[in-house]
């Protein structure tokens, strides 16, 4: 799954007040909630907290992609977030994160999943990219930045 | 992680002298200033002056950030409301209290969920002390014996001894000696210093041995350290407290059980609970008193008064009337050192028992347990390996590819259950439960990574 298939306007947040990883993924966990209504906040930031717990998804270079596996998701979602201040993420790297891309999947098609993983990760190794996001002085920029046609 | 810790006694510092050294974001919260100031001085922590329950000091701590809330405060109903304001005000992901108060405990499935008080991790010191103290009591010659995967695996640490078939041999000869019992040497602390076990590394005498073994194993193991102990029978206890009664309450079935308690009431009161357990009532460092109760005749004595003084004297004066092993309960850690291995057999620390099953939240990845070991130095733990050959460093290896710290040793490994000693070849999978021994508690971080799942785990 491509980056512009996942994202939508409505899920990008730009120049984010974070402060620190919880309050972070508590505030994606409501947007993706409000996006989906289906979906509870609560259930979402649990979720997300449980895969950090087992390992952080910070792939270092101040960008993570926390995400996890629902039963009740029935499509992929995602959501950018650029955030004013890094925060401390635990990454691999231990370099504070100042983009995420949070993601949230259903229970199946895990190797699909998969694949759409690397394909982030990937794309966020790019140094050209990552500088595009953080340039990016709203939403619309980021947006743009995100799905425009410089990725493959 | 960025935590709070609410209460700076005993647990409450002692928690937060552990965790600040290790590139933890600590806030702790009291109502005793000076208190606060002492362990500032000393430890790079936050520290607010306050009641620990109310929103505004939370708020302050930084609870809007805090990936964890530790209630340890003198009170079980601060701890308890702290945890629940936590929750609902600030979506605390991970909130432990500790919970002394056996009446809330009863029925702590019912109260202590997410829809009526939010704990995830309940703290009873006294219950833990009570188990780690029984433990020792079922293993007579253990300095210490630790459980984990609910007992199916214990670290036992003994003392060895000439006359132990081991002494003065080389580790391996274990196998060929008594080839049906699975065990491995997990270290060795030699004169205090710590030696990573090889197979040709001789135990000697006076030597601290921690090895792992399956439970149904592990009095076979202890009597090649040393002439094998006789069974513990006659128990007398110092102190009706809390932890002394659980203690006779949960022993009384298969010792003799004698508790000696000052207050009369308190004797009383003692006296209707427990059936089969003789009350006396007087001084623990009553000289007529014990020799009357036959101590030369006592297997061992437990005392677990809340007063270190009298706790250190009564064993003392045991042990010298001829009490054959003596167990002292002492919360002063600077005494901890001083007495063990004195005339003190064992030193039993509140602090080092309870640290355990905190750290067990703290560190990162999935642990089942975490064990603190000799005054913090060492640690074991349990780490449940997730993922696979791609997302983990440990799955589908074989364990003497895993590339561990040096000091670190995987002693054994529980899967679905069952007890597997770590040789070499045994290929991890995911879902099994590894024990570890560390005796630097420096590599922790690079313990914690291995175990740590890559992006692609889902």
């Amino acid at each position: 799954m491509l980056i512009s298939e996942l994202l939508a306007p409505s899920g990008v947040l730009c120049a984010l007040e974070g402060g620190s990883k919880k309050r972070i993924l508590e505030i994606a966990s409501q947007q993706i909630s409000d996006l989906h209504p289906e979906l509870e906040a609560e259930t979402i930031f649990t979720g997300l907290l449980g895969r950090e717990r087992l390992g952080s998804t910070g792939i270092g270079e101040g960008v993570a992609i926390p995400h996890c596996r629902l039963d009740e998701c029935e499509q992929a979602t995602a959501l950018l977030i650029q955030l004013n201040e890094p925060i401390d993420f635990d990454a691999i790297d231990s370099k504070p994160v100042d983009l995420l891309f949070v993601l949230v999947v259903p229970s199946e098609a895990c190797d699909q999943h998969l694949q759409t993983l690397g394909h982030l990760a990937e794309l966020f190794s790019q140094e050209t990219f990552r500088q595009q996001l953080r340039d990016a002085k709203s939403v619309e920029e980021l947006f743009t930045a995100a799905t425009g046609p410089r990725q493959v | 992680m960025k935590i709070i810790i609410l209460g700076a006694g005993q647990v409450g510092g002692t928690l937060a002298e552990n965790l600040a050294s290790e590139a933890n974001d600590i806030t702790i919260v009291d109502t005793d200033f000076s208190r606060l100031r002492e362990l500032q001085d000393r430890l790079d922590i936050r520290t607010v002056e306050g009641k620990a329950s109310h929103p505004s000091i939370l708020e302050q701590a930084g609870a809007r950030d805090a990936d964890m809330l530790i209630a340890v405060t003198n009170s079980d109903e601060v701890n308890m409301i702290a945890c629940q304001i936590a929750q609902t005000l600030y979506n605390t992901p991970t909130k432990i209290a500790r919970v002394r108060e056996h009446d809330y405990l009863l029925k702590n499935k019912a109260i202590f969920t997410d829809k009526s008080i939010p704990i995830d991790v309940l703290i009873s010191p006294e219950e833990l002390v009570t188990k780690h103290v029984r433990r020792l009591i079922e293993h007579p010659g253990a300095l210490q014996v630790l459980d984990f995967t609910d007992g199916i695996a214990q670290l036992v640490a003994v003392k060895a001894y000439y006359g132990g078939p081991l002494v003065g041999r080389e580790i391996s000869y274990l196998r060929s000696h008594m080839p049906a019992v699975q065990t491995r040497v997990a270290a060795i602390f030699r004169k205090d210093r710590p030696i990573i076990p090889k197979g040709e590394t001789v135990i000697e005498a006076d030597d601290e041995v921690f090895f792992i073994a399956a439970k149904k194993d592990i009095r076979s193991v202890m009597s090649e350290l040393r002439r094998i102990d006789r069974p513990y029978k006659r128990i007398i206890i110092a102190g009706g407290g809390n932890i002394g009664a659980r203690l006779a309450q949960n022993i009384e079935d298969k010792y003799q059980v004698k508790i000696i308690e000052r207050d009369i009431r308190r004797c009383n009161s003692l006296a209707k609970r427990l059936d089969n357990t003789i009350v006396l009532q007087g001084s623990a460092s009553d000289k007529e008193l014990l020799l009357e109760e036959n101590i030369e005749d006592t297997d061992v004595f437990c005392a677990l008064t809340n007063d270190d003084e009298a706790n250190i004297m009564a064993s003392m004066l045991a042990k010298r009337l001829g009490a054959r092993t003596v167990m002292t309960l002492i919360n002063n850690p600077a005494y901890v050192d001083l007495v063990q291995g004195g005339v003190i057999d064992i030193a039993i620390s509140p602090q080092q028992t309870t640290i355990g099953s905190l750290l067990t939240h703290v560190r990162r990845g999935d642990m089942a347990a975490v064990h603190s070991l000799r005054r913090g130095a060492a640690e074991a733990l349990e780490a449940v390996a997730h993922g696979d050959k791609k997302t983990s460093k440990v799955v589908g290896k074989a364990i003497e590819d895993i590339a561990l710290p040096t000091g670190t040793t995987i002693g054994a490994i529980v899967r679905n259950d069952e007890f597997l000693i770590a040789h070499d070849n045994i290929i991890v999978e995911n879902g099994d439960h590894v024990i570890l021994f560390l005796v630097d508690k420096r590599k922790i971080s690079e313990v914690e990574r291995l175990f740590q799942v890559g992006l692609g785990f889902f």
